[in-house]
Order: C-alpha cells, then structure tokens, then sequence
C-alpha cells in the first residue's frame, strides 16, 4: 500500500482554492439553468462588468476594503479559539464611535459651535474612533465570555440586534439630522475629513474636461463632431465621468497596512503566541503562564476595534457624495460576510485580503445583474441574491468540503501524475 | 497439542502513513494464559481491536477455535465468544453491578425477567471463578479493582470463552494487580483462554505461559515463558540491549529548597482534593511521590507549579513563599515537566520551536519588548533538540509529528535547560518507549547531582523505586510520611500507596 503524502503547497494553496472556487460557480450556473436563465450570459457579466472594467475593480476593492477588516475580525477571534460572529454590530458600533466624534467637532451637540479641524488630524482621530467604539461593543460578550463563561457566539448575535435597535435609536434623535427629521440618518461630514478616493481623481480630471468641452461646444462644434474630431478628448471624458464616484479609496492600502500588522502581531510577538496559545489548548496556555481570561477579553475587545475599523470604509470613504453619513444598514451585511472571507482565507491574512478581493468583486457582480441584467438582450431576470447562494457555495467548497478537493487533486497527482505534486516526504524516526 | 483457540495469520493495518500492523501470525492454545508486549505505540491495542472487530484490516485472516471469523463486528467476536476487557472500563457509573452486567444483554422486553436469571448466573460466575462481587452494589461506590472484576463478570456473562485484557493493571495497585493475577490462574484452570496486553515485563514472568513480542507493528518472536527473561524480552521489544537497572550514586542531599506544609485543596465542585499534606525537599535529592493515578498528584503539581492556588497551607521555594501564577513560580527558578506533555506541556498544533518556548515566551530570552526573536529561538531550539537527542532534531516539525518519547525530550529540554532549583517531573516516562526511557531517567539523575531538587511524581512503582531518594505515597488526597526508598520494596510502597497510613498525623516530616 502506497503511502499518502501532502500536497505540494503551491498546489495546495493555489490549485485547490481554485479549483473548488470553479466548483462553486459551476452549481450556481446550474441554479441560473433552473430558474431558467442563461449562465454563460452571467458569467459574462462577471467577466465584463467586474474583473474588466475599472469601475467593477474600483466597487470591488471598495467593498473588499470592508471586508478584510471584518475577515480579520473573526481571524483573529479564531485563533484564540472563539467565534466573533458579532461584527455587524461592532462595525455598527464603529461607526456610532466614528459618527460621535465628528459631531462633537462638528458642533452637532453644542448648538453649532465646533472646531473645524483639518482633515490630517481628524481622519486618524476618527479611525481611532471608529476602532474604539467596535472594541467597546465586543467588550460586553468578551468580559461574559472570559469571565463568566457565556458562549460568545449567543451574545454577539444578540448584540448584533441590540446595536441595531440603539443605532436607529440615535439615528432617529441624538444623531439626527436635523434638517431631514423624515430620514434616519446623521448630518453629512465636512468634506475634508473624507478619504481620498479614485473618484476624486477623475472629478477633478473632469474640471478641465468639461471646461475644454464647452470650449469646444463654444466654438461651434456639434456632439458628433466634437466626438469624431478628438477621439481621446472623448474617451478621457467618458471614463472620468463614468470613474468620477469609484468608491476605492485609501482605507484599501490602510487596511493592506493592518494585514500586515495582523501577520506580525498573532506569529511575532508575545501577545499572539498567547492568543494562539489559547486558541489550541487552554490548559497548556495556563501551564505557560497565560492569563486565559483576560487574554480572550483582550482577543475580543482587539476582534471588535477591527470590525469597527470596517465601518471607516463605508462611512468616510463612500463613493457616493451624499452618504458620507451614518446610516442605521451600518456595515450592509458585510460584517457577516466577514465569516466567510475569514474561514475561506483560513484566517490568515494573506488568505483574507485574497477572499476579500474574491467576495468584493462578487459583491459587485451581484449589483451589476441586479442593474444591468434589464437592459441587456436577451433580459437577464436574476436577482442579485444569487450572489449570496454562491457565496455560502463558495464556503461549502473551501471550508466543509475543503478535503473532497485535496483528496481528489491528490489521487490524480499519485495514481495519474507519478507524484508530480507532492510535498517531499518528511522523515520522521519513530524511535529515539 | 491442545486446541487452538486464536489463530491470525498474515495480519496488516494501517492508518494513513503509518504501518500499525504488519504481517502479524499468533497462535494462542485454548486454556492458556498468552501475553502480547511491545512498547507504547507498537501496535498491541491495534491488533487487539482488530480481534474485537473494531478495526478492519487491510489483509489477512482469523480462525477462532478453528471456525473462520469475519472482521468487521464486534457483536459477531462476542458470539464466537471474545470477551474484552478494556484499559478504561465501559461501566454506567451511576447503575448497580447487575445492570451493568445484563446492559446490551437484556434479552426480554421486560428487565425484571432478565435480571432474575441474570443475578443467578452472575452468583454460579461468582462462585466459579471466585470473582466476588456484590451485584446490588453502585459501579461508582465501588474501588478499581473490583470495578474490573465487574468488567471480566461482564464478559464471562457474555459467554466468552476467550478474555482479552488490555493494559488491565495501569490503575491497580500492587495488591489489586496480584488478586487480579490470581483471578487470571483460576480462569485459566477453568479452561478459559486469556489474551494478556502488557508493557510491564515483570507481569509477563508471573502469570503467562506463552508470550509475543510485537515491535513496530511486526511480531519479532514467541517464546515460552520460562524459556524467557525481562533481559531478552526487552531487548526484543527495543531491537537491543536495555539497561533495566538505573545506575546512580548515593544521593547528597543539601539545604531544603521546597518545603510544603498544611496544603489544602478543595475544588471547584467543592471536592478535597488535597488533605494536610506536608513534605520538604532537599537540593540535591529525588524526592519520589507514588500512588495510583487520580489520588491527588496532578493537583499537587498543579498547586506546587502556581496553576492553582491551595485553599490553605504554605508552600517556601529557597525560603520565599510561592508565586501565585505559573510566571512568578518560574522566575523563582521552578521547572515543571507536567504530567501530561499532549495537554499541559505542549501545544501540539505548534511547531516544535514554539512549544519549546512555552512558558518563556515573554520572557526577555526569547522576547524583546512583545516581538519574539523567532531566528534565535529557532536556533536555541536546534541546539537543544540534538543536545536532548530529539528525532527529528527539525524545530519546524510540528510539534504532534514527534513520537511521545520525543515531545517528552522536547518538554524536558526546555525545562532542563533553565537550570532551576526546583524541579517538578510528573510521569516522566509515561507512553515513552524503553530506550527513551534510559535517556530521561539518565537526565534526571544528571540534574540530582548537579544539585537541583527534584519532585517526582509517578504511576510506576518500578520507576519510584528506582529513581527517588525518599519517598512518600498519595491516597485519596493524603500523603504518607516520606521513608528512605532504599528501605522500602514494591510490597510496602504497595500497601502506603493502598492508603495502609497513619492519616490523622500531618505526614511527610519523618525521615
């Protein structure tokens, strides 16, 4: 009998994931068969509208910042063992945090009377905010769960719906706009505290475009001509108004920032030893001089400022000029789509920002059927929850089924491939 | 010739990449008693499961009093009357000795009809075997030794007629061991035949006839037993010669460096698990604590190591009271190899450079302000790892990927290393094949004479015996007064560690 062997890590981790990703999208092209649409139609979607185009790019880096935060959130919880299934509301609470400060500065409270601060001071105090104001929600399921043993997954999903009753609660007085009492959400932040997103870029290209383009009309030109004359002039006019909302924006490298910063902080230092520590046997983190419970309340409170950082995206960074509001959707449903990002991308953040990217980009394509499937011909009827069933799909082939994958790809590799594949056969003596 | 009731022939098993079973041939004669040794992780408990239909091999056959019997059921290996004797008792705690016996057996739809018949049979097994127990009496309320004997009843109800039993004296004392051995011979006069699953060498001289040695999945010999001896076995179960003996000079004991007194413990549940219990230890010294598993020792680390804190009592480590956590315990230069490397010594998921820092990973070793200076400690871990003769001596090997006697070289580097004063060893040997047993035993000494003092707590009457300088015994919580070891004998170490001492004393202090 032929002994087993891992599989080589490229193959591992580049193949596999790979191979069960295209699992995944060939059941949900068999969904589309049944509900009597056309697949190939879309995919191509996916293909045209999200990886190929800038703006899809843009929209799923957006939406995958959101998400490496959320991800990482749960990650790091998992690796102490417990599972953060809170994030919805800690981002929730993020942005209560973010949203309380800037109304303080802003003059919300005071009648008007703040302190217009330059954008350089207030973003980091604001991101700082945000993280707090996360830490501080998960602190109440953390102190249960450390020290008195309540099971974090009940209390964080209960404390998913009391952030939602408190932020329609503020939303619907102390936070409240007041000159938009019908509508639940807070005054607009000022300007300069917004993240530099790809979208300026283009709007303020689109200055000049549209001043020469007046030029242009001024001069007598009709559209057609103005179009068939300067065939550049058109086309850098076209993309920057098509690009002048791309949400992407500088929380992306922030968060590419914090990723890296997770790696080092859970492998490289003290603290995450303990964390790790405790995630793989308790009793041996106590032997070695951890102090469990307060190192899962610390895990906790840290799991929270992560996902109240992912509600800075949203908030500051959105692409859209009127929603640079707190809203009571809060972190839309990508707090727990935080889950999936983090057990797809094994709770390692090279995995999460790589499943971020993936779920992002999904995310986007949801949004494109949804808006674009009516117009196209033939009409492509599918709603953009189809991306949520491909997303739990997605999970159900990374994560339960991860093996049947490995197994597969490794029978091929042994029985077809002469062990082209495989990792080098570690000697272990069995005797000392 | 007589019958022969077991016959496997060419029997192969494995589990992934490991050969578990390889090839195995065994004959066993009916109404003879017929031990199986190996070391811990040589495949004895597999091919015994193999027999009991818990496992399928991969190849081979089995007769069973010559009618072939088909692998995959246990219910079928009890109709061909195999009875097994597990290592850890299958017993409903809270049922009495009656409901246990007839549990899975029942026969009717009623249970009063069983058990009338039940309790007749159990009364004619009794008398026959001289097994005595009482059938109204509660499985809980009962000690170990008579638990067992409830386990064997369970499978001579059965009907068998062949008793497998697996590693049964682990939890005996040595009292309770020799009336199990006596229960044994008379089984055998009776005819039945008895499968005897040891790693204890000295069992196999007493009560078999017949003995095979199994060694990394293979058999490597049958012999008579009184054509054997402990020397030639245990050179067969390791491939070559074992010093049984362990040599050491006298100790020399100097100022006290652990010293106990008036230790309590009462757990969370609000159970004593600690009762007055006193001793010192002495720089230079072993200090052996013996008693069977579960009367207190794995609390008394626990306490002596600052996992837990006594409900009353003091303990003085070179004169300062201890620490209260396990890091103020190891800054007052306190080692603990734990009893139990897989839960308490070691993170198995880790790779081994990881778990050869536990319990130092904030320390300014290995840490500098929070970031861990992994190329060094990976380096140390290289150095320590072939010093302590660890195979593979990779520290990027997981942790798990190591045999049981290498974690424990891992744990024993890592705490060896720091030369403390005090040193707390817990089953230092336990699951750890003979030639690593050697090694460690050697280590230890080694830290005796260089003066450290050393707190041995072990299951292993052999390994007390021969390691320690003093010695006291646990029962129920209790400690004994501390006698010299070499005034004492398995036979009297046996009856302190039955409980057979003076408890109302506070103890310890003698000697």
């Amino acid at each position: 009998m032929s002994k087993s062997r891992e599989l080589h890590p490229v193959i591992n981790f580049g193949l596999v994931p790979l191979l069960q990703l295209i699992l995944a999208f060939m059941v949900v092209g068999l969904l589309i068969v049944l509900i009597g649409e056309n697949p190939v139609q879309a995919v191509q979607l996916y293909v045209t509208d999200v990886l190929m185009s800038q703006v899809g790019i843009g929209q799923s880096i957006f939406y995958a910042t959101t998400l490496i935060f959320t991800g990482m959130a749960v990650a790091l919880a998992f690796h102490a063992g417990l599972f953060n299934i809170g994030g919805e509301g800690q981002g929730m609470f993020g942005g209560i945090g973010l949203t309380f400060v800037a109304l303080i500065f802003m003059g919300h409270f005071t009648g008007g009377v703040g302190f217009d601060l330059p954008g350089f001071i207030m973003v980091p105090l604001l991101f700082i905010a945000a993280a707090i104001g996360g830490a501080a929600w998960a602190a109440i399921p953390g102190y249960l769960q450390a020290y008195r043993g309540s099971h974090l997954v009940i209390t964080t999903i209960m404390f998913n719906a009391i952030a939602f009753s408190i932020i329609l609660f503020l939303l619907t007085g102390w936070f409240q706009n007041p000159d938009n009492p019908g509508d639940p959400k807070s005054p607009l932040l000022p300007e300069q505290w917004w993240l530099w997103k790809v979208g300026d870029y283009y709007q303020y290209r689109l200055i000049d475009l549209e001043a020469q383009y007046k030029a242009f009309k001024d001069s007598g030109l009709s559209v057609p001509e103005i179009r068939d004359q300067n065939p550049a002039f058109w086309e850098a006019r076209a993309q920057a108004r098509n690009m002048k909302n791309s949400a992407a924006n500088v929380s992306f490298l922030f968060a590419m920032l914090v990723a890296v910063g997770f790696w080092f902080f859970v492998w490289r230092t003290k603290w995450g030893y303990a964390i790790r520590s405790i995630g793989f046997n308790q009793t041996a983190a106590r032997y070695g001089g951890v102090n469990v419970p307060r190192t899962m309340f610390m895990t906790v409170c840290l799991s929270g400022a992560l996902a109240g950082l992912a509600s800075t995206n949203i908030i500051l960074g959105n692409g859209s000029d009127s929603e640079h509001v707190l809203r009571e959707t809060g972190l839309v449903g990508l707090g727990f789509v935080g889950i999936a990002v983090a057990l797809m991308g094994r709770n390692h953040p090279f995995g999460i920002v790589i499943a971020a990217l993936l779920f992002g980009s999904l995310f986007q394509w949801g949004e494109v059927i949804q808006l674009k499937g009516q117009f196209l011909r033939p009409k492509l009827n599918i709603d953009k929850e189809i991306v949520v069933a491909l997303q739990g799909l997605v999970v159900l082939f990374t994560g339960a089924l991860s093996l049947m994958v490995v197994w597969a790809v490794r029978w091929v590799a042994e029985n077809l491939l002469g062990g082209v594949g495989l990792a080098k056969e570690i000697e272990t003596e069995e005797r000392a | 010739m007589r019958e022969i009731a077991i016959e496997l022939s060419g029997i192969s098993k494995s589990f992934g990449p490991v050969q578990a079973n390889k090839d195995i041939n065994l004959s066993v004669e009916s109404g003879t008693i017929h031990g199986i040794v190996g070391e811990n992780g040589a495949g004895k408990s597999t091919l015994m499961s193999i027999l009991y239909g818990f496992y399928m091999p991969d190849e081979g056959a089995m007769r069973v009093f010559g009618e072939p019997l088909d692998f995959n059921s246990s219910e079928k290996a009890i109709e061909a009357g195999i009875g097994m004797v597990h290592q850890h008792f299958m017993l409903g705690e809270p049922f009495t000795v009656l409901e246990n016996i007839i549990l899975g057996a029942e026969g009717g739809f009623m249970l009063s009809g069983a058990m009338r018949s039940a309790r007749e049979t159990l009364v004619d097994l009794s008398e026959r075997y001289g097994l005595t127990v009482n059938p109204d009496a509660v499985i809980s309320s009962l000690p170990v030794g008579v638990q067992q004997r409830v386990e064997i009843l369970k499978a001579l109800y059965r009907g068998a007629k062949v008793l497998i039993l697996d590693e049964p004296t682990g939890v005996l004392t040595p009292q309770e061991a020799d009336a199990l051995f006596d229960i044994l011979r008379s089984l055998k006069e009776q005819g039945t035949t008895i499968l005897l699953i040891t790693h204890k060498l000295h069992e196999i001289m007493d009560v078999t006839d017949r003995v095979s040695v199994i060694r990394r999945g293979e058999m490597v010999g049958h012999r008579e037993t009184t054509d054997t001896s402990p020397e030639e076995l245990a050179e067969m179960m390791v491939g070559r010669k074992v010093l049984l003996e362990v040599d050491k000079a006298p100790a020399q004991p100097r100022e006290t460096a652990l010293s106990v007194s008036g230790l309590n413990l009462v757990d969370d549940r609000g159970v004593q698990r600690l009762t007055n219990v006193s001793f010192e230890v002495k720089a230079g010294e072993i200090f052996g604590v013996a008693g069977v598993s579960g009367n207190g020792q794995a609390q008394l680390l626990e306490v002596l190591s600052g996992m837990e804190a006594p409900t009353s009592g003091s303990i003085t480590i070179g004169g300062e009271p201890l620490g209260r956590t396990p890091n103020e315990v190891r800054l007052q230069s306190m080692g603990h190899v734990p009893e139990d490397r897989q839960h308490m010594g070691l993170v198995t998921a880790f790779p081994a450079w990881e778990s050869g820092i536990l319990g130092f990973q904030a320390s300014a070793l290995y840490c500098n302000r929070g970031a861990m200076k992994t190329g060094l400690i990976k380096e140390e871990m290289g150095r320590l790892m072939e010093k302590f003769d660890v195979r593979p001596p990779n520290p990027l090997l997981g942790t798990a990927k190591f045999s049981g006697g290498n974690q424990q070289k891992i744990v024993l580097a890592r705490e060896i290393d720091k030369a403390p004063d005090v040193l707390l060893v817990g089953q230092p040997t336990r699951g750890v094949d003979i030639g690593a047993i050697e090694f460690i035993h050697r280590q230890i000494i080694a830290m005796r004479d260089a003066g450290t003092a050393i707190l041995l707590v072990s299951v292993e009457l052999e390994e007390v015996l021969s390691l320690s300088d003093r010695v006291v015994a646990m029962f129920d919580g209790y400690c004994s007064d501390a006698h010299v070891t070499a005034e004492m004998d398995e036979r009297s170490l046996g009856l302190l560690m039955a409980g057979e001492f003076d408890r109302t004393q506070t103890g310890g202090m003698a000697a």
